[in-house]
């Protein structure tokens, strides 16, 4: 076939710059990558090699940022200007109830506003902005240490995150200037990073307790394949918590000597929970410490010991066996069934929380010895160069939904069309008949959740639906199709079936930013930065380009036979326009030249795909056919 | 489009070999899977996230022999609806209908009293009257006597909800003690 010359470009095994993986943690955030030898590594973010990045973001006077154990360090004496856990606001609304919580962040809230925004002192900023600080300074510490462009990257989420969580971490990527390649569970990482190390097979519960989250994932691996089985969770309980739960006590104590409610003051509020991590930090390895609070009267000092902390956290940690007993009871399995025990998350350090884990899987010794700080964003990193470096042709994640997915009916019940632990992607549909005569539109409210009403479920969005042709009542019929993809991020399609007509729709997401706020953030962003706006999207552009183009010569390598007549002079000359278009900065002129070689060769695609489902279905092996 | 059996490429009956089925469909996905495309151009992508949930849908709706039977019921013509009592109540016979009223009596009595070990027998003793129904269900299935089929899936399906039920009260009291 006729080579373009485009592919000599690059280094064919890596064309689009090396694939990360990222853990965008509560506390801490970490990226991580696959050396040539095939073995993950986390990438060192700090001059003295520290792998772990604070996951805090400072705003200066003129709106720039500092980012990591800098910005840590101006909390004390900035608390509104700095930004510490902001993924337990993600995908939040202003009346949420994580805004009410102890804590030093000034809320900015405009009327009629979806999501949680802060005021910090120089600009109003939202959850996603402040994540998206985060993600570019991991990027740039990541291209720096590995002198090479970031070419993509795998984020991981708690399992446990809803479709508004996910959604807003993936825009923070966007956002960033990633290629998201896809959004994976934090559990499912680490088993991955477990797995794959001990080539392990069998039945694995993960138990996540992170800085503000806590997962349980119950996975089944078999020769390379990683089925999650089912996951639950509490996306609002992690060691933040267990600071919180300490610094209230202090800040009790301590209230009366000084006269003053010193909840009310956020410098002192900030100074608690300062103590009251490092006295849990302290803890774990002796009895008892000292917390420290430089308040402004004077230095505090007040003795803390290990069974004072348990008995405050014990009630949060009990909490955590209320999603374990769930997820076995899902998966059907009992504790004894479960071959082993992985701990993720940097408070299942705690004594208490290792004892309670052996207690609830039957006495077993919990499996920790990859830095639970670090597996996930190993898992990540490996997921990420399967994607997009060198694809292991062993390995396949199979992930789950975590909650429930629903519309609303009659008398604001939640009616479930796609439940909890379904495998995705996977889709439902369902019908909807117009109830007038002559309409046109119709409002679908679709939520996330177990429950029975709609006021206990989480509203993720309305889907407006518009276009319907007139017709008498009850005679409309529309068949709206939600699809769950490989994210766990949801989308509708509708299409009325009488007439056949596609219809359109416009979603209004109850907690999150519209993709045109999204493309809003993203331009305004390049323009602070001073950068082309143009040369960004049409670099991106390129990546894509180069990606398509060297499936196609793949494919076209391997599977010619399959190309019918004349198919392959006009793949070729759609790919000559599209090598004309690459020659220029107008990313509008390369989709478009994108969008024609695609279609020029979809029919090709389609048989090659459809060989393959023959083959498997006649039974031959996997390795039978393809290359 | 295809049905779920032939998306899988199996023969439809009510008795298949599962294990072959969950290789069948482990097969599937490794070839067919969004990850497995993320290489490749649009297309590509598309095709494979489509044809992944229509595998995965058709997985999820044949691997549960109830939700098989429901299936294959409706490719035959009786549609009992997607899961749940609704719609199967044409099916049920009277005295199964005053069986079940005294079941749900005996499980209020010992809901309400909190006699937890009387609500584990009740539980017990449904299990066993599920696994009855459901050994029913494929004879009817092997004769091709698709109403009494529907008929013992209608009745399993009234056990698997009391049997949620239990669940759910189980849930609660158990969340109750961790809150």
């Amino acid at each position: 076939m006729a080579e373009s010359g485009l592919l000599q470009i690059r280094d064919p095994l890596r064309p689009y710059g090396k694939p990360v993986g990222i853990d965008l943690g509560t506390t801490n955030s970490l990226v991580a990558y696959v050396d040539d030898a095939g073995q993950p590594h986390a990438i060192p973010v700090s001059a003295e090699g520290d792998v772990l990045c604070p996951s805090v973001v400072h705003y200066l006077e003129d709106g720039s940022t500092i980012v990591g154990r800098e910005a840590r360090e101006k909390a004390a004496t900035h608390p509104h200007e700095t930004i510490a856990s902001v993924k337990r606001f993600m995908g939040k609304g202003p009346n949420d109830a994580e805004t009410q919580r102890l804590g030093h962040y000034r809320f900015a809230q405009q009327p009629g506003d979806a999501i949680v925004r802060f005021d910090v002192g120089s600009k109003i900023v939202s959850p996603v902005e402040v994540s998206a600080e985060i993600l570019k300074h991991l990027r740039r510490k990541a291209e720096a240490a590995l002198n090479d462009k970031v070419g993509g990257a795998v984020i991981t989420v708690p399992a446990y995150f809803d479709d508004a969580q996910r959604q807003a971490t993936k825009d923070a990527g966007r956002l960033a200037g990633l290629e998201v390649l896809r959004l994976l569970n934090e559990p499912t990482a680490a088993a991955v990073a477990y797995g794959l190390d001990r080539r392990a097979q069998g039945t694995f519960a993960v138990y996540d307790l992170g800085g503000g989250t806590f997962d349980i994932s119950i996975l089944r691996l078999v020769d390379g394949v990683f089925e999650v089985k089912s996951t639950a969770g509490d996306s609002a309980l992690g060691g933040d918590d267990f600071d919180r739960a300490l610094a209230e006590a202090l800040l009790e104590q301590i209230s009366p000597a000084l006269g003053r409610d010193l909840r009310a003051d956020p410098y002192a509020v900030q100074a608690a929970l300062f103590a009251a991590r490092a006295a849990k930090h302290e803890l774990t390895a002796r009895e008892s410490t000292v917390a420290v609070l430089p308040l402004a009267e004077r230095r505090v000092e007040v003795e803390v010991t290990r069974a004072q902390f348990e008995s405050l956290i014990a009630g949060l940690v009990q909490r955590t066996a209320v999603a374990c007993r769930r997820a076995l009871k899902d998966a059907e399995l009992t504790p004894a069934q479960i071959d082993g025990v992985v701990l993720v998350g940097g408070s299942t350090r705690l004594p208490l929380v290792r004892r309670f884990v052996a207690e609830i899987f039957g006495g077993k010794q919990p499996l920790g010895d990859i830095d639970p700080d670090q597996v996930v964003a190993l898992g990540a990193a490996i997921q990420a160069e399967n994607l997009a470096g060198k694809p292991r042709e062993d390995m396949l994640l199979l992930d789950v939904i975590p909650l429930s997915l629903g519309v609303e009916t009659m008398g604001g019940v939640v009616e479930k069309i796609i439940h909890r632990n379904s495998t995705i992607p996977t889709s439902a549909a369902q019908i909807f008949t117009t109830y007038a005569d002559g309409q046109t539109g119709m409002d679908i409210h679709v939520l996330q959740g177990e429950r029975e009403l709609v006021q206990d479920c989480r509203s993720l969005a309305r889907f407006r639906l518009s276009g319907i042709p007139p017709m008498p009542a009850n005679m409309g019929r529309v068949q709206v199709t939600f699809a769950v993809d490989a994210d766990g991020i949801l989308s509708v399609s509708a299409k009325e079936l009488t007439t056949g007509v596609e219809q359109s729709i416009t979603v209004k997401p109850s907690h999150g930013l519209t993709d045109e706020q999204v493309e809003d953030m993203l331009i305004a962003s390049l323009e602070n930065a001073e950068e082309d706006v143009a040369v960004r999207l049409a670099a991106e552009s390129k990546v894509e380009a180069q990606r398509v183009l060297n499936d196609l010569h793949k494919a076209l390598k391997s599977d010619a036979a399959l190309l019918a007549a004349g198919e392959r002079e006009a793949i070729a000359a759609a790919e000559e326009k599209l090598a004309a278009a690459l020659q220029t900065h107008d990313h509008d002129r390369i989709n478009l030249a994108i969008s024609d070689l695609d279609h020029a060769s979809s029919e090709f695609a389609k048989r090659r795909m459809e060989r393959a489902i023959q083959g498997a279905l006649a039974g031959h092996s996997v390795d039978e056919f393809g290359e | 489009m295809a049905d779920h059996f032939e998306t899988l490429g199996v023969t439809p009956s009510f008795r298949l070999d599962e294990k072959a089925l969950e290789e069948r469909y482990r097969e599937l996905t490794r070839l067919l899977h969004p990850d497995r495309h993320a290489a490749g151009g649009p297309t590509a992508r598309r095709l494979a996230l489509e044809k992944t949930i229509a595998v995965n849908d058709a997985f999820r709706a044949l691997k549960d022999p109830a939700r098989r039977a429901a299936y294959l019921l409706k490719l035959r013509g009786i549609d009992l609806g997607e899961a749940g009592a609704q719609g199967a109540g044409r099916f049920l016979p009277p005295a199964f209908l005053m069986d079940v009223m005294e079941l749900r009596e005996a499980f209020d009595e010992a809901r309400a009293a909190k006699r937890t070990a009387d609500v584990e027998k009740l539980a017990a003793q449904v299990r066993g009257d599920r696994a009855r129904a459901l050994e029913a269900l494929g004879a009817a299935f092997d004769r091709n006597d698709d109403e009494e089929a529907a008929r013992q899936l209608s009745v399993l399906r009234y056990y698997d909800r009391f049997l949620g039920e239990v669940r759910a009260w189980e849930d609660e009291a158990f969340e109750e003690n961790h809150g």
